[in-house]
Protein backbone atom coordinates (compact mmCIF):
# COMPACT_ATOMS: atom_id res chain seq x y z
CA UNK A 1 0.00 0.00 0.00
CA UNK A 2 3.04 2.39 0.79
CA UNK A 3 4.19 1.61 -2.40
CA UNK A 4 0.93 2.68 -3.92
CA UNK A 5 0.89 6.08 -2.49
CA UNK A 6 3.82 6.41 -3.32
CA UNK A 7 2.92 6.07 -7.01
CA UNK A 8 -0.16 7.86 -6.58
CA UNK A 9 1.93 11.07 -5.09
CA UNK A 10 4.19 10.60 -8.08
CA UNK A 11 1.46 10.88 -10.48
CA UNK A 12 0.18 13.49 -9.43
CA UNK A 13 3.12 15.81 -8.29
CA UNK A 14 5.10 15.06 -11.37
CA UNK A 15 2.65 17.08 -13.73
CA UNK A 16 -0.53 17.82 -11.56
CA UNK A 17 -2.53 19.04 -14.88
CA UNK A 18 -1.40 16.07 -17.39
CA UNK A 19 -2.83 13.89 -14.46
CA UNK A 20 -6.39 15.55 -14.70
CA UNK A 21 -6.22 15.70 -18.17
CA UNK A 22 -5.42 11.59 -17.99
CA UNK A 23 -8.61 11.18 -16.03
CA UNK A 24 -10.84 12.58 -18.41
CA UNK A 25 -9.40 10.96 -21.47
CA UNK A 26 -10.70 7.78 -19.76
CA UNK A 27 -13.92 9.04 -18.71
CA UNK A 28 -13.12 7.52 -15.40
CA UNK A 29 -15.68 10.11 -13.76
CA UNK A 30 -18.70 9.41 -15.85
CA UNK A 31 -18.02 5.86 -16.21
CA UNK A 32 -17.56 5.04 -12.86
CA UNK A 33 -20.61 6.38 -11.16
CA UNK A 34 -22.90 5.43 -13.78
CA UNK A 35 -21.80 1.47 -13.89
CA UNK A 36 -21.73 1.71 -9.61
CA UNK A 37 -25.45 3.51 -10.01
CA UNK A 38 -26.93 0.48 -11.69
CA UNK A 39 -24.92 -2.02 -10.79
CA UNK A 40 -26.92 -0.84 -6.97
CA UNK A 41 -29.78 -0.25 -8.88
CA UNK A 42 -29.99 -3.45 -10.28
CA UNK A 43 -29.01 -4.92 -6.84
CA UNK A 44 -32.15 -3.42 -5.60
CA UNK A 45 -34.55 -4.36 -7.73
CA UNK A 46 -33.49 -7.67 -9.24
CA UNK A 47 -36.75 -9.71 -8.19
CA UNK A 48 -38.56 -6.84 -9.80
CA UNK A 49 -40.84 -8.58 -13.01
CA UNK A 50 -42.54 -6.40 -15.89
CA UNK A 51 -45.47 -7.56 -18.04
CA UNK A 52 -45.16 -8.36 -21.18
CA UNK A 53 -47.60 -8.13 -23.46
CA UNK A 54 -48.69 -11.14 -25.37
CA UNK A 55 -49.90 -9.35 -28.65
CA UNK A 56 -49.20 -6.26 -30.58
CA UNK A 57 -49.19 -5.41 -33.90
CA UNK A 58 -46.15 -5.02 -35.27
CA UNK A 59 -43.99 -5.42 -38.74
CA UNK A 60 -40.59 -6.04 -38.78
CA UNK A 61 -38.45 -4.85 -41.34
CA UNK A 62 -35.12 -6.46 -42.40
CA UNK A 63 -32.59 -5.03 -45.25
CA UNK A 64 -30.64 -7.33 -46.60
CA UNK A 65 -26.83 -6.73 -48.69
CA UNK A 66 -25.07 -10.09 -49.83
CA UNK A 67 -25.50 -12.23 -46.64
CA UNK A 68 -27.79 -14.75 -47.45
CA UNK A 69 -27.29 -17.13 -44.16
CA UNK A 70 -27.32 -13.68 -41.32
CA UNK A 71 -30.84 -13.34 -43.37
CA UNK A 72 -32.29 -16.57 -42.64
CA UNK A 73 -31.16 -17.05 -38.95
CA UNK A 74 -32.82 -13.49 -38.36
CA UNK A 75 -36.02 -14.67 -40.24
CA UNK A 76 -36.20 -17.98 -38.19
CA UNK A 77 -35.14 -16.30 -35.02
CA UNK A 78 -38.11 -13.72 -35.81
CA UNK A 79 -40.55 -16.77 -36.31
CA UNK A 80 -39.18 -17.99 -32.89
CA UNK A 81 -40.70 -15.15 -31.43
CA UNK A 82 -43.48 -15.34 -28.13
CA UNK A 83 -46.06 -12.34 -30.03
CA UNK A 84 -45.97 -12.88 -33.77
CA UNK A 85 -45.45 -9.76 -35.97
CA UNK A 86 -48.10 -8.97 -38.11
CA UNK A 87 -45.97 -8.43 -41.24
CA UNK A 88 -42.45 -9.13 -41.99
CA UNK A 89 -40.66 -7.52 -45.18
CA UNK A 90 -37.37 -8.04 -46.19
CA UNK A 91 -36.25 -5.95 -48.50
CA UNK A 92 -32.96 -7.45 -50.78
CA UNK A 93 -31.17 -3.68 -51.79
CA UNK A 94 -29.19 -5.34 -54.87
CA UNK A 95 -27.66 -8.19 -53.49
CA UNK A 96 -24.86 -9.57 -55.98
CA UNK A 97 -25.04 -12.92 -54.38
CA UNK A 98 -27.84 -15.56 -54.26
CA UNK A 99 -29.44 -13.53 -51.52
CA UNK A 100 -32.60 -12.57 -54.23
CA UNK A 101 -33.42 -16.61 -54.97
CA UNK A 102 -33.06 -17.45 -50.76
CA UNK A 103 -35.10 -14.45 -49.88
CA UNK A 104 -37.97 -15.71 -52.70
CA UNK A 105 -37.59 -19.30 -51.40
CA UNK A 106 -38.43 -17.61 -47.72
CA UNK A 107 -40.98 -16.18 -49.06
CA UNK A 108 -41.89 -19.20 -50.10
CA UNK A 109 -42.02 -21.22 -46.76
CA UNK A 110 -43.54 -18.18 -45.18
CA UNK A 111 -40.97 -16.39 -43.49
CA UNK A 112 -41.27 -13.29 -44.76
CA UNK A 113 -44.59 -11.48 -45.39
CA UNK A 114 -43.70 -9.46 -48.49
CA UNK A 115 -40.10 -9.23 -50.30
CA UNK A 116 -38.88 -6.23 -52.19
CA UNK A 117 -36.01 -7.01 -54.62
CA UNK A 118 -34.07 -3.44 -55.61
CA UNK A 119 -32.43 -3.84 -58.79
CA UNK A 120 -29.92 -1.09 -57.98
CA UNK A 121 -28.40 -0.33 -54.02
CA UNK A 122 -30.52 2.35 -52.71
CA UNK A 123 -28.65 2.28 -49.54
CA UNK A 124 -29.73 1.12 -46.28
CA UNK A 125 -31.67 4.48 -45.51
CA UNK A 126 -33.55 4.40 -48.74
CA UNK A 127 -34.25 0.95 -48.46
CA UNK A 128 -35.87 1.19 -45.24
CA UNK A 129 -38.10 4.45 -46.50
CA UNK A 130 -39.42 2.07 -48.98
CA UNK A 131 -39.94 -0.70 -46.88
CA UNK A 132 -41.81 1.52 -44.78
CA UNK A 133 -44.32 2.52 -47.36
CA UNK A 134 -45.51 -0.73 -47.15
CA UNK A 135 -45.73 -0.87 -42.70
CA UNK A 136 -49.39 -1.01 -41.94
CA UNK A 137 -48.88 -1.71 -38.19
CA UNK A 138 -48.89 1.03 -35.75
CA UNK A 139 -45.04 -0.05 -34.33
CA UNK A 140 -42.24 -1.24 -36.75
CA UNK A 141 -38.86 -2.95 -35.70
CA UNK A 142 -35.88 -2.06 -37.91
CA UNK A 143 -33.69 -5.06 -37.49
CA UNK A 144 -30.00 -5.88 -39.13
CA UNK A 145 -29.82 -8.77 -41.07
CA UNK A 146 -26.72 -10.36 -39.57
CA UNK A 147 -28.93 -10.03 -35.53
CA UNK A 148 -30.67 -12.39 -34.02
CA UNK A 149 -33.44 -11.85 -31.51
CA UNK A 150 -33.69 -13.56 -28.10
CA UNK A 151 -37.24 -15.40 -28.38
CA UNK A 152 -38.80 -12.56 -25.88
CA UNK A 153 -37.54 -9.80 -27.34
CA UNK A 154 -40.06 -7.97 -29.21
CA UNK A 155 -42.55 -8.61 -26.26
CA UNK A 156 -39.78 -6.49 -24.35
CA UNK A 157 -39.50 -3.58 -26.72
CA UNK A 158 -43.28 -3.28 -26.83
CA UNK A 159 -44.03 -3.66 -23.49
CA UNK A 160 -41.10 -0.81 -22.85
CA UNK A 161 -42.20 1.38 -25.95
CA UNK A 162 -45.91 1.61 -24.17
CA UNK A 163 -44.72 1.61 -20.94
CA UNK A 164 -42.47 5.09 -21.72
CA UNK A 165 -45.14 6.21 -24.08
CA UNK A 166 -41.63 6.35 -25.98
CA UNK A 167 -41.28 7.01 -30.12
CA UNK A 168 -38.30 4.54 -30.35
CA UNK A 169 -37.11 1.76 -28.29
CA UNK A 170 -33.78 0.68 -28.62
CA UNK A 171 -32.83 -3.51 -27.86
CA UNK A 172 -29.66 -4.73 -26.03
CA UNK A 173 -27.00 -5.89 -27.82
CA UNK A 174 -24.85 -8.70 -27.23
CA UNK A 175 -21.82 -10.02 -29.56
CA UNK A 176 -22.37 -13.22 -30.92
CA UNK A 177 -18.93 -14.13 -31.92
CA UNK A 178 -17.39 -12.98 -28.59
CA UNK A 179 -15.26 -16.28 -28.18
CA UNK A 180 -13.72 -15.88 -31.88
CA UNK A 181 -11.02 -13.63 -31.81
CA UNK A 182 -9.43 -11.08 -28.37
CA UNK A 183 -10.83 -7.97 -30.63
CA UNK A 184 -14.79 -9.53 -30.06
CA UNK A 185 -13.62 -10.55 -27.06
CA UNK A 186 -13.09 -7.14 -25.83
CA UNK A 187 -15.75 -5.43 -28.39
CA UNK A 188 -18.12 -7.75 -25.61
CA UNK A 189 -16.60 -5.89 -22.90
CA UNK A 190 -17.42 -2.38 -24.58
CA UNK A 191 -21.07 -3.64 -25.63
CA UNK A 192 -21.55 -4.77 -21.91
CA UNK A 193 -20.33 -1.38 -20.55
CA UNK A 194 -21.97 1.37 -23.51
CA UNK A 195 -25.24 -0.53 -24.19
CA UNK A 196 -26.06 -2.49 -21.37
CA UNK A 197 -25.09 0.07 -18.64
CA UNK A 198 -24.37 2.78 -20.31
CA UNK A 199 -28.37 3.32 -22.20
CA UNK A 200 -29.66 1.83 -19.23
CA UNK A 201 -28.19 4.82 -17.65
CA UNK A 202 -29.17 7.93 -20.25
CA UNK A 203 -32.29 6.65 -20.32
CA UNK A 204 -32.86 7.38 -16.48
CA UNK A 205 -32.73 11.13 -18.11
CA UNK A 206 -34.23 10.98 -21.54
CA UNK A 207 -31.15 11.38 -23.09
CA UNK A 208 -29.95 8.44 -25.25
CA UNK A 209 -28.47 9.95 -28.78
CA UNK A 210 -28.79 6.82 -30.79
CA UNK A 211 -30.91 3.67 -31.27
CA UNK A 212 -29.05 1.05 -33.02
CA UNK A 213 -29.57 0.23 -36.56
CA UNK A 214 -29.11 -3.24 -35.11
CA UNK A 215 -32.07 -3.57 -33.70
CA UNK A 216 -34.95 -0.29 -32.72
CA UNK A 217 -38.75 -0.51 -32.54
CA UNK A 218 -39.92 2.48 -34.18
CA UNK A 219 -43.47 4.17 -33.39
CA UNK A 220 -44.80 4.08 -37.25
CA UNK A 221 -46.60 7.49 -37.30
CA UNK A 222 -43.94 9.47 -35.50
CA UNK A 223 -41.44 7.73 -38.05
CA UNK A 224 -43.02 8.85 -40.72
CA UNK A 225 -43.95 12.27 -39.37
CA UNK A 226 -40.09 13.41 -39.17
CA UNK A 227 -40.06 12.02 -42.78
CA UNK A 228 -37.91 8.16 -42.16
CA UNK A 229 -34.67 7.53 -42.37
CA UNK A 230 -32.04 10.50 -43.67
CA UNK A 231 -30.12 9.92 -46.60
CA UNK A 232 -26.22 8.91 -46.26
CA UNK A 233 -24.53 6.77 -43.29
CA UNK A 234 -25.14 6.99 -39.66
CA UNK A 235 -28.81 7.20 -40.28
CA UNK A 236 -29.56 5.49 -37.09
CA UNK A 237 -28.02 8.30 -35.17
CA UNK A 238 -29.45 11.07 -37.31
CA UNK A 239 -33.20 9.07 -36.94
CA UNK A 240 -32.89 9.14 -33.31
CA UNK A 241 -31.60 12.72 -32.79
CA UNK A 242 -34.81 14.26 -35.33
CA UNK A 243 -36.95 12.25 -33.05
CA UNK A 244 -35.59 14.15 -30.32
CA UNK A 245 -35.96 17.19 -31.34
CA UNK A 246 -39.34 16.30 -33.00
CA UNK A 247 -40.13 16.22 -28.84
CA UNK A 248 -40.49 12.50 -28.96
CA UNK A 249 -39.17 10.35 -25.80
CA UNK A 250 -36.43 7.89 -26.56
CA UNK A 251 -36.14 4.83 -24.60
CA UNK A 252 -34.00 1.18 -24.30
CA UNK A 253 -35.52 -2.13 -23.28
CA UNK A 254 -32.46 -3.84 -21.06
CA UNK A 255 -34.33 -7.24 -21.41
CA UNK A 256 -35.03 -7.48 -25.02
CA UNK A 257 -31.73 -9.04 -26.28
CA UNK A 258 -30.43 -9.60 -29.70
CA UNK A 259 -27.34 -10.79 -31.15
CA UNK A 260 -24.73 -9.57 -33.87
CA UNK A 261 -21.44 -10.14 -35.32
CA UNK A 262 -18.55 -8.21 -34.53
CA UNK A 263 -15.29 -7.55 -36.69
CA UNK A 264 -13.04 -10.34 -35.74
CA UNK A 265 -9.58 -8.60 -37.09
CA UNK A 266 -8.25 -5.34 -35.50
CA UNK A 267 -8.15 -3.64 -39.00
CA UNK A 268 -11.56 -4.16 -39.37
CA UNK A 269 -12.68 -3.12 -36.27
CA UNK A 270 -10.93 0.06 -36.63
CA UNK A 271 -12.63 0.49 -40.01
CA UNK A 272 -15.82 -0.02 -38.50
CA UNK A 273 -14.99 2.33 -35.80
CA UNK A 274 -13.88 4.80 -37.99
CA UNK A 275 -16.82 4.93 -39.95
CA UNK A 276 -19.02 5.34 -36.67
CA UNK A 277 -16.87 8.10 -35.13
CA UNK A 278 -16.69 10.04 -38.54
CA UNK A 279 -20.94 9.46 -38.84
CA UNK A 280 -20.46 10.83 -34.81
CA UNK A 281 -19.22 14.34 -35.74
CA UNK A 282 -20.81 14.74 -38.99
CA UNK A 283 -24.32 14.26 -37.42
CA UNK A 284 -24.16 15.41 -33.91
CA UNK A 285 -21.61 18.86 -34.71
CA UNK A 286 -22.32 19.69 -38.47
CA UNK A 287 -25.90 18.41 -38.89
CA UNK A 288 -27.57 18.81 -36.01
CA UNK A 289 -25.54 21.95 -34.28
CA UNK A 290 -25.04 20.24 -30.70
CA UNK A 291 -22.00 22.16 -30.20
CA UNK A 292 -24.27 25.26 -29.76
CA UNK A 293 -24.85 26.69 -26.06
CA UNK A 294 -28.37 27.16 -25.96
CA UNK A 295 -30.99 25.78 -28.06
CA UNK A 296 -34.24 27.25 -28.05
CA UNK A 297 -36.97 25.13 -26.49
CA UNK A 298 -34.67 22.38 -25.71
CA UNK A 299 -35.68 19.89 -23.58
CA UNK A 300 -33.66 18.67 -20.26
CA UNK A 301 -32.89 14.84 -21.57
CA UNK A 302 -31.90 16.59 -24.92
CA UNK A 303 -29.56 19.37 -22.97
CA UNK A 304 -28.28 16.70 -21.31
CA UNK A 305 -28.15 14.39 -24.50
CA UNK A 306 -25.62 17.18 -26.11
CA UNK A 307 -23.44 17.49 -22.87
CA UNK A 308 -22.70 14.04 -23.00
CA UNK A 309 -21.63 13.98 -26.15
CA UNK A 310 -19.07 17.57 -26.00
CA UNK A 311 -18.18 16.51 -22.54
CA UNK A 312 -17.37 12.59 -22.06
CA UNK A 313 -17.29 12.08 -26.19
CA UNK A 314 -15.69 14.90 -27.63
CA UNK A 315 -13.85 16.89 -25.42
CA UNK A 316 -11.88 13.52 -23.94
CA UNK A 317 -10.60 12.94 -27.64
CA UNK A 318 -10.04 15.86 -28.61
CA UNK A 319 -8.09 16.42 -25.22
CA UNK A 320 -5.42 12.67 -26.49
CA UNK A 321 -2.60 15.41 -28.18
CA UNK A 322 -2.69 17.26 -25.02
CA UNK A 323 -1.90 13.88 -23.35
CA UNK A 324 0.79 13.05 -25.39
CA UNK A 325 2.44 16.49 -25.66
CA UNK A 326 2.30 16.53 -21.80
CA UNK A 327 3.84 13.07 -21.43
CA UNK A 328 7.25 14.88 -23.47
CA UNK A 329 7.32 17.13 -20.62
CA UNK A 330 7.44 14.48 -18.24
CA UNK A 331 11.34 14.99 -16.86
CA UNK A 332 13.36 12.08 -18.19
CA UNK A 333 14.22 10.24 -15.28
CA UNK A 334 10.17 10.65 -13.42
CA UNK A 335 8.58 9.02 -17.35
CA UNK A 336 8.27 5.25 -16.33
CA UNK A 337 7.30 6.31 -13.09
CA UNK A 338 4.77 8.35 -13.92
CA UNK A 339 3.28 6.26 -16.88
CA UNK A 340 3.37 3.15 -14.55
CA UNK A 341 1.35 5.10 -12.00
CA UNK A 342 -1.27 6.17 -13.87
CA UNK A 343 -1.53 2.52 -15.36
CA UNK A 344 -2.07 1.38 -11.80
CA UNK A 345 -4.68 4.46 -11.50
CA UNK A 346 -6.69 2.73 -14.23
CA UNK A 347 -6.44 -0.25 -13.60
CA UNK A 348 -7.58 0.44 -9.93
CA UNK A 349 -10.44 2.12 -11.95
CA UNK A 350 -10.94 -0.53 -14.29
CA UNK A 351 -11.01 -3.15 -11.78
CA UNK A 352 -14.03 -1.19 -9.96
CA UNK A 353 -15.53 -0.49 -13.49
CA UNK A 354 -15.19 -4.46 -14.54
CA UNK A 355 -16.65 -5.70 -10.81
CA UNK A 356 -19.88 -3.46 -11.12
CA UNK A 357 -20.28 -4.60 -14.51
CA UNK A 358 -19.66 -8.34 -14.16
CA UNK A 359 -21.48 -8.31 -11.32
CA UNK A 360 -24.58 -6.67 -12.79
CA UNK A 361 -24.64 -7.79 -15.96
CA UNK A 362 -27.72 -9.29 -17.50
CA UNK A 363 -26.41 -11.05 -20.17
CA UNK A 364 -24.06 -13.95 -19.48
CA UNK A 365 -20.47 -13.18 -17.99
CA UNK A 366 -17.52 -15.51 -19.06
CA UNK A 367 -14.43 -16.11 -17.13
CA UNK A 368 -12.15 -14.66 -19.64
CA UNK A 369 -13.49 -11.51 -18.99
CA UNK A 370 -11.30 -11.02 -16.45
CA UNK A 371 -8.76 -11.41 -18.68
CA UNK A 372 -9.19 -8.32 -20.31
CA UNK A 373 -8.98 -6.23 -17.33
CA UNK A 374 -4.92 -5.75 -18.00
CA UNK A 375 -6.23 -4.37 -21.77
CA UNK A 376 -9.15 -2.43 -21.17
CA UNK A 377 -7.88 0.58 -20.05
CA UNK A 378 -5.37 1.24 -22.89
CA UNK A 379 -7.61 -0.05 -25.28
CA UNK A 380 -10.56 2.17 -24.56
CA UNK A 381 -8.42 5.10 -22.88
CA UNK A 382 -5.82 4.83 -26.08
CA UNK A 383 -5.97 3.00 -28.74
CA UNK A 384 -9.74 3.60 -29.11
CA UNK A 385 -9.58 7.33 -28.75
CA UNK A 386 -6.61 7.69 -31.16
CA UNK A 387 -8.98 5.77 -33.75
CA UNK A 388 -11.91 8.49 -32.90
CA UNK A 389 -9.31 11.33 -32.81
CA UNK A 390 -8.23 10.57 -36.51
CA UNK A 391 -11.66 10.18 -37.64
CA UNK A 392 -12.69 13.25 -36.20
CA UNK A 393 -9.81 14.92 -37.69
CA UNK A 394 -10.75 13.13 -41.03
CA UNK A 395 -13.97 14.49 -41.57
CA UNK A 396 -13.52 17.59 -39.80
CA UNK A 397 -10.92 18.61 -42.14
CA UNK A 398 -11.70 16.39 -45.56
CA UNK A 399 -14.85 15.29 -44.90
CA UNK A 400 -14.10 11.89 -45.24
CA UNK A 401 -17.23 10.22 -44.98
CA UNK A 402 -17.76 11.35 -47.76
CA UNK A 403 -15.69 8.41 -49.71
CA UNK A 404 -17.37 5.66 -47.05
CA UNK A 405 -18.60 2.79 -49.50
CA UNK A 406 -21.76 2.02 -46.90
CA UNK A 407 -23.36 4.44 -49.19
CA UNK A 408 -23.94 4.24 -52.98
CA UNK A 409 -21.17 6.40 -54.94
CA UNK A 410 -23.93 7.67 -57.28
CA UNK A 411 -25.81 8.59 -53.70
CA UNK A 412 -22.44 10.45 -52.19
CA UNK A 413 -22.46 12.17 -55.80
CA UNK A 414 -25.69 13.87 -54.94
CA UNK A 415 -25.83 14.06 -51.69
CA UNK A 416 -21.99 15.74 -51.31
CA UNK A 417 -21.70 17.23 -54.79
CA UNK A 418 -19.19 15.88 -55.77
CA UNK A 419 -17.17 13.09 -57.42
CA UNK A 420 -16.51 10.40 -54.83
CA UNK B 1 -60.32 -42.94 -86.55
CA UNK B 2 -57.56 -44.41 -88.73
CA UNK B 3 -57.58 -41.04 -91.14
CA UNK B 4 -57.19 -39.18 -87.65
CA UNK B 5 -53.48 -40.10 -87.19
CA UNK B 6 -52.91 -39.95 -91.29
CA UNK B 7 -53.17 -36.12 -91.23
CA UNK B 8 -50.11 -35.14 -90.61
CA UNK B 9 -50.97 -32.72 -88.37
CA UNK B 10 -50.55 -32.25 -84.40
CA UNK B 11 -53.83 -32.99 -81.88
CA UNK B 12 -53.63 -29.97 -79.61
CA UNK B 13 -56.41 -29.99 -76.53
CA UNK B 14 -58.63 -26.74 -76.55
CA UNK B 15 -60.90 -25.79 -73.88
CA UNK B 16 -64.55 -25.99 -74.95
CA UNK B 17 -66.75 -23.50 -73.27
CA UNK B 18 -69.68 -26.02 -71.71
CA UNK B 19 -67.19 -29.09 -70.44
CA UNK B 20 -64.40 -28.84 -67.49
CA UNK B 21 -62.86 -31.55 -70.32
CA UNK B 22 -60.55 -30.45 -73.06
CA UNK B 23 -61.27 -31.14 -76.82
CA UNK B 24 -59.43 -31.18 -80.09
CA UNK B 25 -60.59 -29.45 -82.90
CA UNK B 26 -60.42 -32.65 -84.94
CA UNK B 27 -63.19 -34.10 -83.01
CA UNK B 28 -61.49 -37.01 -81.86
CA UNK B 29 -62.37 -37.93 -78.03
CA UNK B 30 -59.32 -38.90 -75.50
CA UNK B 31 -59.87 -42.59 -75.33
CA UNK B 32 -59.89 -42.43 -79.20
CA UNK B 33 -56.43 -40.70 -79.12
CA UNK B 34 -54.78 -43.28 -76.20
CA UNK B 35 -56.60 -46.24 -78.65
CA UNK B 36 -53.57 -44.32 -81.83
CA UNK B 37 -51.30 -44.42 -79.16
CA UNK B 38 -51.35 -48.05 -78.37
CA UNK B 39 -51.35 -48.97 -82.04
CA UNK B 40 -47.96 -47.02 -82.54
CA UNK B 41 -49.29 -44.13 -84.76
CA UNK B 42 -49.21 -41.57 -82.52
CA UNK B 43 -47.07 -40.03 -79.75
CA UNK B 44 -47.50 -37.72 -77.19
CA UNK B 45 -45.55 -34.15 -77.29
CA UNK B 46 -44.77 -31.37 -74.19
CA UNK B 47 -47.78 -29.20 -75.04
CA UNK B 48 -47.83 -27.11 -72.09
CA UNK B 49 -47.90 -27.19 -68.22
CA UNK B 50 -51.68 -25.29 -66.79
CA UNK B 51 -52.92 -24.61 -63.56
CA UNK B 52 -56.28 -26.12 -63.20
CA UNK B 53 -58.92 -25.71 -60.64
CA UNK B 54 -58.23 -27.36 -57.33
CA UNK B 55 -61.99 -28.15 -56.87
CA UNK B 56 -62.58 -29.98 -60.24
CA UNK B 57 -60.05 -30.08 -62.51
CA UNK B 58 -60.97 -28.09 -65.14
CA UNK B 59 -58.78 -25.99 -67.12
CA UNK B 60 -61.52 -23.56 -67.11
CA UNK B 61 -59.85 -20.63 -65.13
CA UNK B 62 -59.22 -17.06 -65.20
CA UNK B 63 -56.10 -15.16 -63.46
CA UNK B 64 -57.15 -11.90 -62.00
CA UNK B 65 -54.56 -9.66 -59.82
CA UNK B 66 -56.32 -8.36 -56.44
CA UNK B 67 -55.19 -6.01 -53.93
CA UNK B 68 -53.47 -8.73 -51.07
CA UNK B 69 -55.47 -6.33 -48.24
CA UNK B 70 -59.37 -6.95 -49.74
CA UNK B 71 -59.46 -8.63 -52.37
CA UNK B 72 -60.63 -5.55 -55.02
CA UNK B 73 -59.37 -5.83 -58.49
CA UNK B 74 -59.72 -2.16 -58.61
CA UNK B 75 -55.58 -1.59 -58.01
CA UNK B 76 -52.93 0.39 -60.12
CA UNK B 77 -49.46 0.27 -60.41
CA UNK B 78 -47.89 3.33 -59.16
CA UNK B 79 -43.95 4.09 -59.98
CA UNK B 80 -41.97 5.17 -56.77
CA UNK B 81 -39.65 7.76 -56.53
CA UNK B 82 -36.47 8.36 -54.70
CA UNK B 83 -35.24 11.37 -53.60
CA UNK B 84 -30.99 10.24 -53.34
CA UNK B 85 -30.26 13.42 -50.92
CA UNK B 86 -33.51 13.10 -48.39
CA UNK B 87 -33.96 9.51 -48.61
CA UNK B 88 -37.21 10.00 -49.12
CA UNK B 89 -39.12 7.09 -51.28
CA UNK B 90 -42.82 8.36 -52.76
CA UNK B 91 -45.77 6.97 -55.12
CA UNK B 92 -45.14 8.96 -58.07
CA UNK B 93 -48.81 11.08 -57.78
CA UNK B 94 -48.87 12.70 -61.82
CA UNK B 95 -47.30 11.63 -64.58
CA UNK B 96 -45.26 14.72 -65.63
CA UNK B 97 -41.96 14.30 -64.97
CA UNK B 98 -41.66 18.08 -63.29
CA UNK B 99 -44.49 19.05 -61.78
CA UNK B 100 -44.26 17.33 -58.15
CA UNK B 101 -42.49 18.21 -55.03
CA UNK B 102 -40.32 15.90 -52.63
CA UNK B 103 -43.32 15.72 -49.73
CA UNK B 104 -40.24 14.92 -47.38
CA UNK B 105 -37.99 18.01 -48.01
CA UNK B 106 -40.20 20.37 -50.87
CA UNK B 107 -37.80 20.08 -53.55
CA UNK B 108 -38.57 20.08 -56.50
CA UNK B 109 -39.25 16.49 -58.41
CA UNK B 110 -37.01 16.49 -61.79
CA UNK B 111 -36.41 12.90 -62.99
CA UNK B 112 -34.02 14.27 -65.17
CA UNK B 113 -31.78 15.58 -62.91
CA UNK B 114 -29.84 12.46 -61.31
CA UNK B 115 -31.24 13.77 -58.22
CA UNK B 116 -34.36 11.37 -58.30
CA UNK B 117 -35.10 8.06 -59.97
CA UNK B 118 -38.11 5.51 -59.90
CA UNK B 119 -37.12 2.81 -57.49
CA UNK B 120 -39.74 0.59 -58.11
CA UNK B 121 -43.52 0.38 -58.18
CA UNK B 122 -46.01 0.03 -55.85
CA UNK B 123 -49.79 -1.56 -56.18
CA UNK B 124 -51.96 1.30 -54.51
CA UNK B 125 -55.67 -0.24 -53.56
CA UNK B 126 -58.82 2.01 -54.50
CA UNK B 127 -60.91 0.58 -52.64
CA UNK B 128 -59.01 0.02 -49.13
CA UNK B 129 -56.48 2.51 -50.19
CA UNK B 130 -53.29 0.05 -49.10
CA UNK B 131 -49.85 0.16 -51.29
CA UNK B 132 -47.99 -3.28 -51.53
CA UNK B 133 -45.29 -4.05 -53.16
CA UNK B 134 -47.08 -6.39 -56.07
CA UNK B 135 -50.47 -7.54 -56.44
CA UNK B 136 -51.99 -11.07 -55.35
CA UNK B 137 -52.52 -13.40 -58.54
CA UNK B 138 -56.35 -14.70 -58.10
CA UNK B 139 -57.59 -17.67 -59.86
CA UNK B 140 -61.29 -18.10 -60.51
CA UNK B 141 -63.10 -21.34 -61.79
CA UNK B 142 -65.43 -20.71 -64.64
CA UNK B 143 -66.95 -24.46 -64.03
CA UNK B 144 -66.76 -24.88 -60.91
CA UNK B 145 -67.23 -21.06 -59.43
CA UNK B 146 -63.96 -21.86 -57.18
CA UNK B 147 -61.95 -19.20 -56.28
CA UNK B 148 -58.69 -18.40 -54.48
CA UNK B 149 -54.83 -17.60 -54.42
CA UNK B 150 -52.88 -19.00 -57.44
CA UNK B 151 -50.59 -20.47 -55.23
CA UNK B 152 -53.74 -23.08 -54.69
CA UNK B 153 -53.84 -24.07 -58.44
CA UNK B 154 -52.58 -27.42 -58.93
CA UNK B 155 -50.42 -27.21 -62.34
CA UNK B 156 -51.17 -29.81 -65.13
CA UNK B 157 -48.74 -31.30 -67.77
CA UNK B 158 -51.03 -31.09 -70.91
CA UNK B 159 -49.44 -33.11 -74.28
CA UNK B 160 -50.20 -32.86 -78.03
CA UNK B 161 -49.92 -35.48 -80.23
CA UNK B 162 -47.73 -36.13 -83.58
CA UNK B 163 -48.19 -38.78 -86.01
CA UNK B 164 -45.21 -41.93 -85.21
CA UNK B 165 -42.58 -42.43 -88.58
CA UNK B 166 -45.38 -45.44 -88.87
CA UNK B 167 -47.91 -43.33 -89.29
CA UNK B 168 -45.99 -41.38 -91.94
CA UNK B 169 -44.84 -44.27 -94.04
CA UNK B 170 -48.36 -45.49 -94.15
CA UNK B 171 -49.32 -42.30 -95.39
CA UNK B 172 -46.45 -42.36 -98.36
CA UNK B 173 -47.51 -45.33 -99.18
CA UNK B 174 -50.95 -44.49 -99.92
CA UNK B 175 -50.17 -41.48 -101.52
CA UNK B 176 -48.16 -43.42 -103.92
Amino acid sequence: MIWLSALFKLFVATQPWLAFVLVLVFDVPRDTLSFLNIAVERFVFRKQTVAVVNDADIAIVVPVLNNPGGMLAALHAIRNQTIRPRQVIAIDDGSSDETGAILADARMRGLVDIAIVNNRRMGVSGGCNKALLFVTSPYVLFLDCDTELAPDALAELVTRMQEMNAAAVAGNIAIRNEAESLWTSIQQIEYMIAIDFGRTFLDHFNAIACCSGAMTLFDTAALRAIGGFGAGSGQDLDVTLRLREAGHRISFAPRAWAWTDAPRTFAALVRQRLRWDRDAIRIHIFQHHQLRRFKRWENLGNTIQRYDFINFTLFPTLLLPVFFIGILQVPEGQLGGFLLAGYVLMISVTTLNFAAVLAAYRGPVRPYHLLLLPIFPVYQGIVMKAVRFYAFLSETVWHASRFDGFVPARIRMQLYKVKP
Amino acid sequence: MLGIALRDEALVPAIVPASSDLAYAQKVTQAEIDELVTAGLLVATFYKRRLTCPQCGSDHVLVSECCAGCGSGDIAGIPLIYHLTCAAVFPQTTRSRTLEACPKCAAQVDLTSGEFEICGEATSCNACGHQVPESVTMLECQYCRWSGDAAAAVPRRLASFVPTELARRIMQARAS
